[in-house]
């Protein structure tokens, strides 16, 4: 049963804030009783509606030291003298002055600041207003994403703003999430954006060290002109987080949390007992009938009332999670602060998986003087997630079957013997102590595999203000992580059982990673208006970063009391002792001007220069211009006879980034201890081998982006569209390039290729109802993107991937990037059905022999049989093999996108989100091994679809026959398969409570959620969200992948 | 404003403040931050190869290569067609490969040969080029015996290369990242004759360096007899096809002399003893002259230094937890050489294995007589003789030959009957040596007595596979003797009828070999990024 351990703990975190709370009353109480010769005035702040206003900060302007907050009816009681000025301030709404003495019994209204709805878009190294954006910057609507109730805000940014995609290889707890913004660019190297949190840039952000209610904003930067500020780190887009701060106004408390269930979304067909007897015995009826027809008058018909086990059924489980956010918010004009815990636990969706996370934050803001202001951010995070990697092999030895769905799958579905298939290791029926019958379940619930992360992150600064429009802001970060991992296999996993196969035994692996990150940014503003028409911001800086990574770890077998699990791995034989270390830094310069004219005309120019130790000296140093121009249509005078348009802008923008994300060290040529050799006779002594060949040369890889965009509102804005479209050029590409081999390595870091993706982008916002009770608002976006290659290393036409899978299949490409074509596209044979009784000659002993014009499958003529899979022989030399592949389907979509709706009537909300990908296809190898057994491994079941397999009977073009796979190790159209889908995403339903009904609390909401409710989608597999065996050059592979998890969600948020 | 003089002074202050500020931040970042001393974090080609004991190191480095999975420790025992009319491979993984001569030009196997020797060539090259540096603290005799055996084993890869691909790339220099351009990094194919010329020089000043083998004392290192033995070799396949230059046999034969002149190289009595050597690590440097070591297996400290002699080219030995020892059993022999050995020839039962296993638990039987000619596996490597324990399923300790005395001895034989004026009673009595060991003392024929050219070549023919089979030999001794094409046809006519998967194999491998597989390909690979290589015939 499922209840909450947390509890001691949350009543902790509660008498902390109470006593936190009781001392800031006091804090701020001491100075009102100072002042005795006073009057009390009180009143009640609402806004122009009469809706009362909570937290206004109520002070007396002639001394700071008095002012109160207003309370949760808005009514406040302060101190002051008749001739006194009392001001009102709260965010979003103007300022407003009053003398005490005229302050009056009526409400004291304040009008909302349309300025301040005017939304502040936070960029590179500044804020600037939406309307004078002038380039492609995208902006999460932080309310939307945070309906998804995610641990993980990564989990919940797919579909949400065009160009970025999304996607996670697998579903797994903890597992990598990709994103890609605007096309990868990279052909070898990381793909992944820049992150900047708190203005502190990380270029391997843990997102699972942040509270997604923590944030206040997200902006996904994707044009030059926005990224170039980032220089040789903007290439693939910069996503900038804001956490949030605290506010003026009273003390808030809010308390979030939520409970779910997590259910897989999906279980594979498999067949039934009667089925795979019946398979078991056409596959090999004297064997099989050994173990199924043992007993006499035992017919295969029998098997048709055996009891089934669904493996899946067993592994498979329901995660509960339990999330709880805690913050305590608030801030006068002199002092903010923002103090927010969370705690997170998770079970997954396959037995002993999940994760859990504790957090905690605190941030402040403090003026000084008049001039001075700092700030500190603090944040720890604690998180774990742990159980088996289920997309990964766990032995190199017929590694397809060592994969975990693959086990489960293919696990025998019935117990013929005495055996206690849930409890044992094997299955002793059938085979004993083969490494290939044991238990998937068991072993799984033995197996630790855990990764924890401890991540700290210190972030300050002091922003001076001087003569006026100078600001000076200097700060400096440091983030540090500890990530480690731990592993154990006892005697009862798949990796710990001693086999010949496996003399390591019980083992276990610990390994520590530490990575230090620190920043120093001092950056000064210059803001100047010149006379009503002439806006300047003028921006310069200079910063240094430094990374560093130390690694170590070690891996011991052969462990003795097993039973103390990681604790006992001092006793068992090290093996592998590992340390590393390497260390980079950046320093860079920046500048950027900003230029407006009448609000109409605005431009902005930018340039970085960075240098990098990655780099050798005399080219270590790059820079990075961009420009960009908007012009505000909307304001020219020919535009306001379309009253229809409220508001319209046109981008351009043109810039050059980069990426420099290569090893530290990849540069120079060096050397390794990688192996042991003896040329003595007596033991093995360590070798030493070149192991990087280095290249003096290579620099960053450059691209250049052109954007243009437009941006139309219509209906006072009640509809509001923006379209761009952009083309981004890669250049001198940082690729790991293949060299010819006779030079002793394999391929070599140059600056060489070069590839192109260009794209449409659309994002439609609409009104589309709005009355007193009821609203309803949409948001939609689309985007295409078309990468091509346009050149690769010393005029190679193309360039073939594989993926690691098993042997058979490892040497064979699956993948291919072609000049002229996109950077992946599958490749491969393309499937002709089965052979028929036609394409035979029946001989006189009653055999069958292929027909000289019928072309071979790649298996000897000979032994070919009718069933037997057939491929087309796209050269027509007769025989299919390496020269019969084609390129057969693309690997990448040609769009994806979303779709929410936010419902509003009364107090309830409804919001519905769907997301898509469409036109990309996805090698589904499950089947290769599940949909047919090529190894004809005996007692492996099968997938419920191979019933209807090719038998004389049941002649087909569908499933060949048993044992009719042809030849090992090759791809076909036959298991490739379209991967569009639209999913469901996410749907909430929340209920605020009337403030009436609620007192002594300003807002109480409950909601219900799901999330992954329904997937439309013609993949036969698990999920079509999946890639396996991610990278740019291999995606949308699936093999053995962790469910998708359909996630159903009760909540309450509530603040006081 | 600027006029209030109160004001100015705060302007002073002001620009005073922020130079301050500016300078405290700058002195972080000035340019010295990114001067990283790379030394500190990894080994830099330049700051090694300074002592000896580093020359000895990256020396075990080189050796390493011959001890990889894409070479010697793995593809090269049995997987690549190596055994030509003495056996087969029989491994349903290698359908469609190399393996069963169905060769292409993307085969992953021949590719990892051609990179994993030149990768060889480079670490000899890298080593080459430090080990004449004054600055070493060395003796004389430890450099030039450090020098002598990267020279031969830099000699040896390129001979591997050249005899399997002809005219290949000739890599007499390190690859370096100071130099890297694109024209540096293409190389086009060097004649065969000049790789030859090239090989033979690296190899005459190796047997100048290196020391004796009475003081080397094991087949593990290379030796004065080991570069000899090589040279011998390398003679031979010059003189014979495609290069036929066949003044080199003379030179072959005085290069064996001289290991014969050695005094200290013999057969051991037991021709089963040599490869039980191999097989439980016991150096025998009098007869294994060269040999590739493998140890451990596979737990501990030494994770990767075990091997797969015996565990793939071994009696075939299903997984079970006994400890005879686990086997794919891939190579099989054929009738050909099972009908080769005469009465009493102790060597027959040893390199054919007349056993093998079935059944839970594992019961031996001997196969019954001549229709399962086809079906023994290679019984040299017999994963029953390591003493090793626990014995792995994935490494084995074996060592394995790549010259023995014997070979040697047939070599000089050969040399002595091909060479203008050779001594042909001479040449019989070096083939005698060999047959003696191995034939008890009364049999039939035990001695040949031919000492006519052909009835003499006929004879090295057939006494090379009695004696060298399953060690990696047969395919080029046939190709430089003309007759890889007219041996496999006539093995194609042995396979007997039937479907049993061994003889679908052995069909495959024999009906597949064609005229052009006398070479590989140059991997496909290779040509897309080497624009100056040209392919061979036949591809």
């Amino acid at each position: 049963m499922y209840e909450f351990k947390t509890e001691p703990i949350m009543q902790k975190l509660l008498k902390s804030i109470k006593l936190l709370l009781l001392l800031f009353v006091l804090f701020s109480a001491i100075p009102s009783f100072a002042q005795q010769d006073l009057k009390l005035f009180s009143g009640t702040v609402t806004d122009e509606e009469g809706e009362t206003l909570v937290g206004v900060y109520v002070r007396v302007k002639e001394d700071t030291k008095r002012g109160v907050a207003s309370d949760k009816d808005g009514k406040f009681s302060l101190r002051a003298k008749d001739n006194e000025t009392i001001v009102f301030t709260l965010i979003g709404y103007l300022q407003r002055e009053i003398l005490a003495k005229n302050l009056g019994t009526a409400a004291i209204k304040l009008k909302q600041d349309l300025k301040s709805l005017q939304e502040v878009i936070v960029i590179g190294y500044g804020q600037v207003n939406k309307q004078d954006v002038t380039g492609a910057v995208g902006q999460v609507k932080i309310e939307d994403m945070t309906k998804a109730p995610v641990t993980s805000f990564e989990e919940a940014l797919a579909g949400r703003i065009a160009g970025v995609q999304v996607s996670s290889n697998s579903g797994q707890p903890g597992d990598d999430i990709n994103i890609t913004i605007r096309g990868g660019n990279s052909i070898t190297q990381s793909n992944a954006p820049l992150y900047v949190v708190d203005g502190f840039p990380i270029e391997d952000f843990n997102a699972g060290s942040i509270n997604p209610d923590d944030i206040e904003s997200i902006s996904v930067l994707k044009d030059a002109s926005a990224t170039a500020i980032y220089g040789t780190r903007g290439a693939n887009g910069v996503i900038i987080l804001e956490t949030k701060k605290g506010k003026i106004g009273k003390p808030q408390v809010s308390y979030n949390a939520f409970v779910g269930l997590h259910q897989a979304t999906k279980k594979m067909e498999l067949m039934s007992p009667y089925d795979f007897v019946r398979y078991q015995l056409d596959r090999d009826y004297n064997a099989m009938a050994g173990v199924y027809l043992d007993n006499a008058n035992l017919t295969l018909e029998d098997y048709k009332n055996a009891d089934p086990i669904d493996w899946q059924d067993n592994l498979f489980t329901n995660g509960y999670v339990q999330n709880h956010s805690l913050s305590l918010r608030g801030g006068t004009t002199q002092t903010k602060y923002s103090i927010s815990g969370n705690f997170v636990d998770q079970n997954g969706v396959i037995i002993n998986s999940g994760l859990s996370r504790q957090q905690f934050r605190a941030a402040l803001d403090q003026t000084i003087n008049k001039n001075l202001k700092f700030s500190l951010n603090l944040s720890y995070a604690r998180d774990k997630n742990y159980g088996q990697a289920v997309a990964s092999q766990s032995s190199g030895q017929n590694a397809y079957a060592t994969y975990l769905m693959y086990r489960v799958w293919g696990y025998r579905p019935l117990n013929t013997g005495d055996t206690d298939l849930f409890e044992d290791l094997f299955d002793e029926d059938i085979s004993t102590e083969s490494i290939l019958v044991m238990n998937p379940i068991v072993s799984t619930k033995n197996e630790i595999r855990q990764q924890t992360k401890n991540t700290l992150n210190f972030n300050g600064g002091i922003t001076y203000d001087f003569l006026k429009d100078f600001k000076l802001n200097i700060r400096g970060g440091f983030n540090t992580r500890l990530t480690r991992n731990e592993s154990f296999n006892n005697s009862n996993t798949y990796r710990g059982f001693y086999t010949p196969n496996n003399l390591n035994g019980v083992n276990g692996a610990v390994a520590d990673i530490t990575l230090n990150d620190w920043v120093n940014e001092n950056t000064l503003t210059y803001k100047k208006k010149i006379n009503r028409d002439n806006a300047f911001d003028v921006l310069v800086g200079a910063t240094v970063q430094g990374t560093n990574v130390n690694d170590y770890g070690f891996f011991a077998t052969n462990v003795p009391q097993e039973e103390l699990g990681l604790r006992a791995l001092q006793y068992g034989i090290p093996k592998t002792v590992s340390s590393s270390s390497s260390a980079n830094t950046l320093l860079s310069f920046l500048s950027r001007v900003n230029y407006n004219y009448k609000s109409k005309y605005l431009f902005t120019a930018s340039l970085r220069a960075d240098g990098s130790s990655k780099f050798k000296e005399d080219n270590r140093w790059a820079y990075f211009p961009s420009g960009a121009f908007a012009w505000q249509l909307g304001r020219e005078k020919f535009m306001k006879s379309l009253k229809f348009i409220s508001s319209s802008k046109v981008r351009l923008s043109y810039g050059i980034t980069g990426n420099n994300r290569i090893n530290d060290f990849a540069r120079l040529q060096s050397l390794d201890i990688l192996d042991y050799y003896s040329t003595t006779g007596s033991g093995p002594l360590f070798a030493t081998l070149p192991s990087n060949l280095g290249n003096d040369n290579i620099s960053w890889e450059k691209t250049s982006q052109f954007d243009a965009g437009l941006e139309l509102g219509f209906f006072k804005d009640r509809v509001n569209l923006v379209v761009d479209v952009y083309k981004k050029v890669t250049d001198d590409l940082l690729l790991n390039a293949n060299i010819p081999t006779h030079n002793g390595y394999n391929t070599i870091y140059k600056n060489i290729g070069k590839i192109q993706n260009t794209g449409l982008e659309f994002t439609l916002s609409t009104v589309n109802v709005k009355t007193k009770n009821f609203t309803w608002t949409s948001d939609f976006n689309i985007s295409f993107n078309r990468n091509k290659v346009l050149e690769l290393s010393d005029g190679q036409s193309s360039l073939l991937s594989t993926v690691s899978l098993t042997g058979d299949y490892n040497g064979t490409s699956l993948y291919m990037a072609k000049v002229g074509e996109p950077v992946a596209s599958f490749y491969g044979v393309v499937w002709a059905g089965n052979y028929q009784y036609d394409d035979f000659i029946k001989r006189a002993d009653g055999s069958y022999l292929l027909k000289g014009s019928v072309p071979t499958n790649g298996n000897e003529r000979n032994i070919i049989q009718p069933g037997d899979i057939k491929y087309v022989d796209q050269n027509g030399d007769g025989v299919v093999n390496d020269l019969d592949m084609v390129v057969m389907g693309r690997a990448l979509p040609v769009h994806t996108g979303g779709f929410n709706n936010n419902f509003n009537y009364k107090n309830f909300s409804l919001s519905i989100f769907f997301q898509w990908n469409y036109g990309n296809d996805i090698m589904n190898a499950n089947r290769l091994m599940l949909e047919g057994n090529p190894a004809n491994r005996p007692n492996l079941n099968q997938f419920a679809s191979y019933n209807n397999r090719w038998t004389p009977e049941n002649q087909n073009n569908t499933y060949y026959k048993i044992d009719g796979s042809g030849p090992r190790g090759v791809y076909s159209t036959r298991t490739l398969e379209d991967g569009s889908f639209l999913r469901l995403k996410t749907v909430q339903l929340g209920y605020s409570l009337p403030k009436k009904l609620v007192k002594r609390i300003s807002s109480l909401q409950v909601y219900a959620s799901a999330q992954n409710l329904f997937t439309w989608s013609n993949y036969t597999g698990m999920d079509p969200e999946v890639s396996t065996k991610n990278s740019i050059l291999t995606p949308g592979f699936d093999y053995s992948a962790y469910a998708r998890n359909r996630i159903l969600t009760m909540g309450l948020k509530v603040s006081f | 404003m600027v006029h209030n003089p109160l004001k100015t002074k705060n302007w002073m202050k002001n620009i005073k403040i922020y130079i301050l500020l500016v300078t405290v931040a700058l002195s972080f970042a000035c340019s010295k931050v990114l001067d990283i001393d790379a030394g500190k974090y990894i080994i830099l080609e330049e700051d090694y190869y300074k002592t000896e004991e580093q020359l000895n190191a990256a020396l075990r480095g080189t050796y390493s290569t011959l001890a990889e999975g894409a070479l010697y420790g793995g593809n090269m025992l049995g997987r690549m067609g190596f055994e030509a009319d003495e056996g087969y491979e029989s491994y349903s993984s290698d359908l469609q490969t190399v393996g069963d001569y169905a060769v292409y030009a993307t085969d992953a196997k021949i590719l990892g040969y051609y990179r994993m020797f030149y990768r060889g060539i480079n670490r000899a090259n890298l080593l080459l080029e430090s080990v004449d540096d004054p600055a070493i603290t060395i003796s004389a005799k430890e450099r030039n015996h450090i020098k002598g055996q990267a020279l031969f084993l830099r000699g040896y890869f390129h001979f591997m290369l050249a005899n399997k691909f002809g005219g290949i790339p000739l890599m007499l220099k390190a690859t370096r990242s100071n130099s890297v351009t694109t024209e540096d990094l293409q190389k086009p194919r060097t004649a065969l004759r000049s790789v030859y010329l090239a090989i033979i020089s690296d190899l005459e000043t190796a047997q100048e360096l290196l020391k004796p083998m009475a003081e080397v004392n094991t087949g593990t290192q290379a030796s004065k007899s080991a570069a000899w033995a090589m040279l011998t070799r390398v003679c031979l396949y010059m003189a014979g096809q495609p290069v036929n230059e066949t003044s080199k046999y003379a030179e072959a034969a005085e290069w064996a002399k001289k290991v014969k002149d050695a005094n200290y190289h013999e057969l051991n009595p037991s021709y089963e003893k040599v490869f039980v050597n191999y097989a439980t690590d016991v150096m025998e440097a009098k007869e294994s002259i060269f040999e590739i070591d493998f140890s451990g297996n596979g737990t501990g400290v030494f994770a990767s230094t075990g091997g797969a002699v015996g565990r793939l080219n071994g009696i075939q030995y299903p997984l079970d937890s006994s400890n005879v020892g686990y086997s794919n059993g891939i190579l099989r022999s054929t009738s050909y050489l099972f009908n080769l050995y005469g009465t009493g020839d102790s060597r027959k039962d040893w390199a054919i294995a007349p056993y093998y296993y079935t059944g839970t638990p594992r019961v031996k039987t001997n196969w019954t007589a001549q229709t399962t000619t086809f079906a023994r596996f290679c019984g040299k490597f017999r994963r029953e003789s390591e003493i090793l324990l626990p014995k792995s399923s994935v490494y084995s300790p074996q060592n394995y030959p790549i010259m023995r005395y014997a070979d040697v001895l047939l070599m000089y034989a050969e040399a002595l009957n091909e060479m203008p004026g050779g001594d042909k009673i001479l040449a019989r009595e070096q083939i005698n040596i060999v047959r003696r060991r191995a034939i008890p003392v009364g049999t039939v024929d035990r001695e040949i007595t031919e000492t006519d050219y052909a009835d003499l070549k006929e004879v090295i023919i057939e006494e090379r596979a009695r004696e060298l089979c399953f060690e990696g030999l047969r395919k080029n001794d046939l190709v430089r003797w003309g007759i890889f094409k007219t041996s496999m046809q006539y093995l194609n006519g042995l396979v007997p009828v039937g479907t049993s998967s061994y003889v679908v194999a052995a069909r495959a491998y024999y009906s597949n070999a064609k005229e052009r597989d006398v070479l590989w390909p140059i991997p496909t690979s290779e040509l897309t990024v080497n624009r100056l290589l040209t392919q061979n015939v036949g591809w």
